[in-house]
């Protein structure tokens, strides 16, 4: 259908970024079917032939993004999408952005991406795992058959308009901004990536071996792809605090939701992978989280494309909607239906030994997640249910989060402090009383110390203490650790890093708590103390917000400006404290030519250790006397900060920086007995 | 397989099996949610709100003072359904409902006076027009975006809020349910 | 040498929460702003503006928002309750308008929804925890038919076409 639309006009991009694509769909489904015939018939050849298709898709599939990135840096306007998404007037940076900012082009990154991370999987991990690699050739390229249909038949980026306009109509004014150019890709990496998860999952259930081989495959897998899906949404957080203009970070948008929902199964795998390693318990558990966390991004997917829920970012409304939800179906019918099958194979190797021990937290931390989880995708969906069965549109906004979803994570936060203190298996009860004192004494200082000193806030004195403690106790780890190290004779300095060394995941995954601590004693300074008011100034006057003094001296326009944007109304502070100039701030508001209907607001910040001035402009009459809106949020630095120590540990964790994991020696020894 | 503990891999299994039950549940309603499309925006019924205020030409209007049919039309210059719209309300209205004791009231908002007059001057509208400056009006009668109409019977009873691009044999249609059987 | 473990930690902790005390404005007089204008943005916060999605009216900037803004003031000067103005408005708008889902009618479900899965997850993970006790034997496997390993097909391959 698209390469008839492409001769029909001679584009040549056109032609060749449709036909990679239907290529990339070919060597797809290649992999699909060559896979199980290659198992089935015992053909190693054509399984090795399968696997390379994989590797081949991807080329196809960089082909297709990369004649789009051409169309777009060379105007080719006579591609619809390239005339909705981009104009004359955009700096190429950020056309980086337009690729990914509508319906067709985004999936064709999603299916690069996916197709991209599953090239590596064939190259690196495959090899390793004899016992699955012909079913997890067979599932990725099912996976990926499926995009690739969707963006063959259902939202080709390459279709040909009938006429070519003079000009496009530019990106969106609400995505021209830096932050545009690297949430998105960090984002939908994070999605698709737990494709790979999920493959392995499945693979490992045929195979019927969800043993320790299986672990130590999907463990990198399942620990990149929370990495990347935590950076996308910090990225995201920080991309709305700074762009939309609302004053905070995180307004449980079903999309935000639809983000962080893959997070949640994610997270609790890679705790209870540590139980199945060394318990040998929990597998059926385990495999079912990464389904769920695959299958809650196909769902992400589909609630940003269909429509169906209220958001700020969906796209329009679309047939690839229910074409996603029929994917979803079939990969949770394929699921279910392979653990039905499997069961039997799936029971603990060993028992449990004690409710006081590290197993167990964890255990219940995976309780957590699933709770959030199932809340929150409640929460998501609730609005579709209302105008399903009693017809009434209703907006199940913050406020339902917070109250739900806020006791529920400060819990977590208690349990990590708590799991951090309980030894694995058992421990007796005059270790266990050692090892609780120091934290419970700290508990009871720190709440007594914040009560006394005006914290009276319930949720925010537990959250406060709690983080406090896991801080506490987590750095009592570090301490323990490297004082164990040096008496084994390394020299102090030297210590933190040998231990990091000795055990990457334990002491990144300790410094990823940290960091969670540190952002959660920001979220409650950022959201419980928030400040908020409205003030109309005159040029010449000032106001006073957060212990500053603000100077407004009227408004500028600024124009000569690319990407689209036809003027910047600006309003210049200065911020003075204690009569000493201490920063600038410009807020404004941005005005775009092909949008007149959708002016921006510039934020603008003033940041430091205490709290965020937030300040933009909400209106100005004829005589310049501005209305500014203003936000005080305490602790906001440390948000960012914390996400940076998260984001650190979680490199540390996953990072190879010790030796890779061997060729599987077993496979090698027995085909070199089979060649003797 | 000599595999032992069958009613525990039994429970196990009804326990799978009943996740994908509820799981397929979820599905059929978002495909059933899917199908059928979204529901219409919610409004004001009942009585019509009062409107009092200046017209183009200057002249006092009050909603009070009709005793017949009302037809209200909330629209602005920048609105493209309503350059449609617009000569077939002036063209009924003329030709048709004046002369039956309507009212027409074409309300302008969230627009720059210049440009609602030019388009009262491009298209000849004659029924009063009034500028809803503040937002008064639009917001006693929860409009939210353009165009929209509501249809009222005599008694100021509103029959009808209507959402979207009117074609002419719908707008007469609803037009003439209002007037009052006899 | 050791570490003074316990009082490293102390430093670091009254380090913390002397720096959360500084930071929050706790008991701090938010100043400046007249009686109406705190009432009113304590409406807009639970608003939402009617055209676009999930934004607060407080922090919307179109002209309806701004209309709306106006209106609240009004309301509240002619001595308004909060529940008339919200009330007004979901009337004009439907709930829709409301940041907060109203626990009322079908909306109870949604709770409903809430509480039933924290009770199932607490219900199933107790059982589960207290089951986890028992002793397991080692599950049986089942052998990996095919060996792949490219390395070895790649000396298979090159061999055939060496042999040709």
């Amino acid at each position: 259908m698209n390469l008839a639309d492409a001769a029909g006009t001679m584009n040549p991009l056109a032609t060749i970024g449709a036909a990679s694509l239907l290529t990339a769909l070919a060597t797809a489904l290649f992999a699909t079917f060559a896979a199980p015939i290659a198992h089935l018939t015992r053909r190693p050849v054509l399984g090795l032939a399968a696997r390379r298709a994989l590797i081949v898709t991807a080329l196809f599939t960089t082909a297709g993004i990369a004649t789009l990135g051409i169309a777009l840096l060379r105007n080719d306007f006579s591609l619809a999408y390239v005339a909705g998404v981009s104009s004359r007037g955009m700096q190429a940076p950020m056309k980086w952005a337009s690729l990914y900012s509508q319906q067709p082009g985004s999936l064709l990154y999603w299916t690069w991406a996916m197709s991209a991370l599953m090239a590596v999987f064939a190259w690196r991990t495959l090899p390793r795992i004899p016992w699955g690699a012909g079913h997890a050739t067979a599932i990725c390229g099912a996976t990926l058959t499926g995009f690739l249909i969707a963006l063959v038949l259902l939202a080709s980026p390459f279709h040909v308009s009938p006429v070519t306009p003079e000009d496009g109509v530019g990106l969106n004014p609400l995505l021209v901004d830096p932050g545009m150019l690297i949430h998105p890709p960090f984002l939908l990496t994070g999605l698709v990536s737990t494709a790979i998860p999920f493959a392995l999952g499945l693979a490992a259930l045929i195979a019927g071996r969800l043993d320790l081989a299986w672990l130590r495959a999907v463990r990198s897998w399942a620990l990149f792809s929370w990495l990347v899906l935590s950076i996308g949404n910090v990225l995201g957080g920080w991309w709305a605090y700074t762009v939309l203009g609302w004053g905070g970070y995180w307004g449980w948008d079903p999309v935000e939701n639809s983000a962080i929902l893959p997070l949640l199964p994610m997270t609790a795998f890679l705790h209870s992978a540590m139980v199945q390693e060394r318990r040998g318990m929990l597998k059926q558990w385990n495999l079912a989280l990464v389904v769920a966390a695959f299958a809650l991004a196909v769902f992400g997917t589909f609630n940003v494309r269909s429509g169906l829920v209220d958001s700020v970012h969906s796209f329009a409304q679309s047939e690839v909607g229910s074409y996603f939800l029929i994917l979803l179906a079939i990969a949770l019918a394929a699921s279910v239906g392979l653990m039905l099958w499997r069961l039997p194979y799936l029971r603990a190797d060993h028992d449990f030994e004690s409710l006081l021990s590290r197993e167990s937290a964890l255990i219940v931390n995976n309780y957590l997640f699933t709770a959030i989880a199932l809340v929150i995708l409640g929460g998501t969906l609730f609005p579709v249910f209302s105008e399903l069965f009693v017809d009434e549109r209703i907006t199940v906004g913050p406020p339902f989060f917070n109250r739900v979803v806020g006791p529920l994570l400060i819990a977590l936060v208690a349990l990590v402090a708590i799991g951090t203190v309980l030894p694995w298996r058992r421990a007796a009860n005059e270790t266990l009383a050692r090892r609780f004192r120091d934290p419970a004494i700290l508990t009871l200082i720190s709440a007594a110390a914040l009560f006394a000193l005006g914290i009276r806030e319930p949720r925010a004195l537990v959250a406060i203490v709690a983080a406090v403690v896991l801080i506490a106790v987590t750095l009592r780890e570090f301490v323990l650790g490297a004082r164990g190290l040096h008496a084994a004779g390394h020299a102090w300095p030297a210590t933190v890093m040998a231990l990091f060394a000795r055990d990457q995941r334990r002491y990144g995954g300790y410094l990823v708590h940290i960091g969670v601590a540190v952002m959660a004693v920001a979220v409650v300074g950022s959201t419980i103390y928030q400040q908020q008011f409205r003030v109309a100034v005159a040029p010449g006057e000032s106001f006073e917000a957060g212990g500053r003094t603000l100077h407004y001296d009227g408004l500028r326009e600024h124009t000569g400006l690319q990407n689209g944007i036809e003027r910047e109304l600006v309003a210049p502070l200065v911020v003075t404290q204690e009569g000493l100039t201490v920063g600038h701030m410009a807020p404004g508001r941005r005005l775009f030519a092909n949008f007149p209907q959708q002016p921006t607001a510039i934020v603008a910040l003033d940041t430091s250790f205490r709290d965020d001035l937030y300040v933009f402009v909400q209106g100005w009459d004829d005589d310049q006397v501005a209305e500014f809106h203003v936000f005080v949020n305490p602790l906001m630095f440390w948000l960012w900060l914390g996400a940076g120590v998260y984001v650190a540990g979680g490199l540390l964790a996953w990072a190879p920086l010790t030796s890779p994991l061997p060729v599987s020696e077993a496979a090698r020894t027995a085909t070199q007995t089979q060649r003797a | 397989m000599g595999l032992t503990g069958g009613t525990a891999v039994l429970q196990r299994r009804i326990v799978v099996a009943a996740a994908g039950v509820f799981l397929a549940a979820l599905l059929a309603v978002l495909a059933v949610a899917l199908t059928r499309g979204r529901t219409e925006i919610p409004g004001i019924s009942g009585q019509a709100p009062a409107i009092s205020a200046r017209t183009f030409d200057g002249a006092a209007f009050s909603l009070d003072d009709r005793n017949g049919p009302v037809f209200i039309y909330f629209w602005a210059s920048w609105c493209v359904p309503c350059e449609a719209e617009a000569p077939v309300i002036q063209r009924l209205w003329g030709e048709r409902y004046r002369d039956r004791g309507y009212t027409f009231i074409g309300v302008n908002m969230w627009d720059a006076d210049t440009d609602a007059r030019a388009f009262a001057d491009r298209y000849r509208l004659t029924f009063p027009l009034i500028r809803d400056e503040g937002g008064k009006v639009y917001l006693a009668y929860g409009v939210e975006r353009l165009p929209m109409a509501f249809f009222i019977r005599p008694g100021l009873e509103i029959d009808r809020r209507y959402l979207g691009v009117l074609d002419e044999a719908d707008l007469r249609e609803m037009l003439d349910r209002l007037e009052p059987r006899s | 040498m050791r570490i003074p473990a316990r009082r490293t930690l102390i430093v670091v902790i009254i380090a913390i929460l002397a720096g959360v005390l500084v930071a929050m404005p706790v008991g701090r007089a938010s100043a400046q702003t007249p009686d109406i204008e705190v009432r009113a943005l304590a409406i807009e916060r639970t608003l939402l503006c009617p055209q676009c999605t999930n934004l607060r009216l407080d922090v919307c900037d179109t002209q309806l928002c701004s209309d709306m803004r106006a209106e609240i003031r009004e309301r509240l000067s002619r001595g308004e309750s909060t529940q008339q103005i919200t009330d007004s408005f979901t009337e004009r708008y439907g709930v829709r308008v409301l940041a907060d889902v109203p626990p009322t009618g079908f909306n109870r479900l949604l709770f409903v929804w809430v509480g039933g899965s924290l009770l199932l997850v607490a219900a199933v993970g107790g059982f589960v925890l207290v089951r986890l006790r028992r002793t397991a034997s080692p599950a049986p496997e089942i052998q990996a038919s095919d060996t792949a390993d490219d390395a070895w097909l790649d000396d298979q391959l090159a061999a055939d076409r060496e042999a040709r």
